[in-house]
């Protein structure tokens, strides 16, 4: 009888079930959602990210030429048909690469985001929910971060690590990126540990590790995702200068500041070589700006009316 | 709080941040793949060539053979007397290195600021007090471009369209031409090539650096241009819809008095202040744009020491950078402190 009892409340549709019980979330996203769309700038900005992630997931299908494929006979030729961005000093069709450059920059970019999000959050929520000496001395260590512009730091994390690849500012770049996450998750923590529902759900006897995750992350997740959207673009100008300076992506890379640097010596006889890449930076970066102030806006509540 | 001592309280305070900066290029100037007696000698060969001595010498000069920690404390001793270590690419103490070129960048940095400035304010409060107008979309547009474009891929192309294409600006190779360098050459003596030249009664070495400048100084200052605009802007319109605005103009006052003597002077409390926070983003933008105009500056030095694997430069750069920050972050703090008594007592 109890099974049937506990077994008809979970008959039907899961979905209707899981719709019933998140009424009131669901509410708030559909208004969110229409907030976001009334701002042309923010459906500016979603459009650009859109159309870079699209451009880039399908930049097989999308690409005339082999981004790799040395071609001497054609080099330094002026966007035509054939050509539709013109080709490079190599002879390379830079519409291709710069297409492909779309996977290596977007890609660096999510992984040095989500990787620093992981770090911030276990560091962020360790140090804002212990509090005391632990929590001090994070947040000395953190300082020292912030003390020095995150170019020039991670400019100087990737020459003492002595090779020069992607990999590299890759990993430098992460250096420089978490302490900024784990500080945002941090101040959130000691935020939300204040609350009186906290208290609350800890006299109803809940335990830590059931308030971090149901209450202190889940309160958590809006902020990140806006500094996330934000920091996609920095980190993507990062890189571009990071290459562009001669640290990362190595020569013939299709990397849109790689490609820069490599059309600097040709930018007289085929100025096409340095436009087209640079057009692809700042469109990506612009689109990622826009996004960012468009889900904060939404996201705020204090903003929100 | 009292004023006098909040300062102290915040002059103590940079202390530990300033520690840290100096462990991070201690770590970092010890997980440098490369063996520093091939670096010091200049390549295997010599190290294999090398009397013993001279290696044993060597390794105690640089405290090889000491335990980290002791190894930290003089690293600490060096840095705070000046020492940042040879460089292997100038055959120069890094700091000697550094004195020499850092008026370059400075002299960029600020001229960049000044312009950023100017630029920043006037479309600030144009597009406050045309809000939603032409004017205003013009400057969101203009500001958007401004943290989305890579700086060296903007300096290029105005090379490209101004000096390649229409020719008004010489040649980007730089801070003055050959020629003037030779037939009127500047005296060093504060190191900024424009005040030298105008202490020297230097013209025509002066209007030279000066039409080289413009260029790098613009593409520079074009961040901190966009950010400036957008932080006047909301400031502005916080103050236009202040109570003593209205009053202001309910008593007939002329609408640019009021925008500029009483508006404008309390929206740039927190303009100013952050334009310090802006001096990062020059500093560190410079490595790029000086690389791209050849500006005998920090930024190129970082550029030319990394393709030449010059670690003791490079830390150099990342220490005295992080320790200009430092020191930028603590004026604008300082400046809160004065303008607004609130932040004194958090």
């Amino acid at each position: 009888m109890k099974m049937d009892k506990k077994k008809e409340s979970t008959n039907g549709s899961w979905y209707r079930n899981w719709t019933n019980e998140h009424q009131a979330q669901i509410k708030d996203l559909k208004y969110t959602i229409h907030l976001f769309r009334q701002s042309k700038l923010a459906m500016g900005g979603f459009l650009l990210v859109l159309g870079v992630v699209l451009m880039s997931v399908f930049a097989p299908f999308l690409i005339t030429h082999d981004p790799y494929s040395l071609n001497l006979p054609e080099r330094g030729l002026p966007p035509s048909r054939e050509h539709l961005f013109g080709t490079d000093s190599n002879g390379m069709d830079i519409y291709s690469r710069c297409v492909w450059g779309g996977r290596i920059d977007l890609s660096v970019g999510f992984i040095i985001v989500f990787i620093s999000t992981a770090v911030g959050v276990v560091v962020g929520v360790t140090t804002g929910y212990m509090g005391g000496i632990i929590d001090e001395v994070f947040m000395r260590i953190t300082d020292m971060f912030f003390a020095i512009p995150s170019l020039i730091l991670a400019m100087a994390v990737s020459a003492a690590l002595g090779s020069r690849s992607l990999q590299t500012i890759m990993f430098s770049m992460l250096i420089v990126s978490w302490p900024g996450y784990a500080r945002l998750i941090r101040g959130n923590t000691l935020a939300v540990r204040e609350e009186p529902y906290i208290e609350a759900a800890k006299s109803l006897g809940a335990s830590s590790l059931y308030i971090i995750f149901k209450h202190v992350l889940l309160n958590a997740v809006a902020p990140v995702l806006v500094m996330a959207t934000m920091d996609l673009g920095s980190i993507m100008l990062l890189t571009a200068s990071l290459s562009f300076i001669g640290m990362g992506a190595q020569p013939g890379t299709p990397e849109w500041g790689r490609m820069i640097a490599d059309g600097r010596n040709f930018m007289r006889s085929s100025p096409w070589m340095i436009t087209f890449p640079g057009i692809f930076i700042m469109i990506s970066v612009l689109g990622f700006n826009l996004l960012g102030d468009g889900l904060r806006d939404v996201l705020d509540p204090r903003l929100r009316r | 709080m009292k004023l006098r001592d909040y300062i102290l309280k915040r002059l103590l305070l940079t202390i530990p941040t300033i520690l840290g900066v100096m462990s991070i290029t201690f770590v970092l100037s010890h997980i440098i793949p490369a063996d520093p007696i091939v670096m010091w000698l200049g390549g295997p060969e010599a190290v294999r060539l090398a009397r013993p001595e001279v290696i044993a010498r060597i390794r105690d000069s640089l405290h090889l053979d000491d335990p980290l920690w002791i190894q930290y404390i003089f690293y600490i001793k060096a840095v705070l007397q000046g020492d940042l270590g040879m460089s292997p690419m100038t055959h120069n103490p890094v700091i000697v290195d550094l004195i020499r070129l850092l008026p370059a960048t400075i002299e960029l940095a600020l001229i960049s600021m000044m312009i950023a400035l100017i630029i920043g304010i006037v479309a600030g409060v144009m597009s406050a007090t045309h809000k939603d107008g032409l004017a205003d979309h013009a400057s969101r547009i203009f500001s958007l471009l401004g943290v989305a474009l890579p700086n060296f891929w903007l300096a290029l192309i105005l090379q490209l369209v101004f000096y390649y294409y229409l020719g008004w600006f010489p040649d980007p190779g730089g801070r003055m031409t050959d020629l003037t360098a030779w037939t009127h050459p500047v005296q060093r003596i504060t190191g900024f090539l424009l005040i030298d030249s105008v202490l020297t009664l230097n013209k025509v070495a002066f209007f030279d650096v000066a039409i080289h400048t413009i260029m790098p100084a613009i593409v520079l200052g074009y961040r901190s241009v966009a950010m400036i605009t957008r932080l006047t802007r909301s400031s502005m319109l916080e103050v236009l819809k202040q109570d003593y605005i209205r009053t202001a103009r309910a008593g007939g006052l002329k609408e640019k008095v009021i925008i500029y003597k009483h508006a404008l002077r309390n929206a740039l409390v927190p303009t100013v202040t952050t334009a310090g926070m802006t001096f990062s983003y020059l500093l560190s933008g410079s490595l790029a744009v000086e690389m791209v105009f050849y500006w005998p500056g920090i930024g190129w030095y970082s550029g030319q020491s990394i393709t030449m694997l010059d670690y003791p430069a490079i830390q150099g750069v990342t220490l005295v950078v992080g320790i200009i920050f430092v020191f930028m972050n603590l004026i604008v703090d300082l400046l809160y402190g004065v303008l607004d008594p609130r932040v004194r007592y958090e």
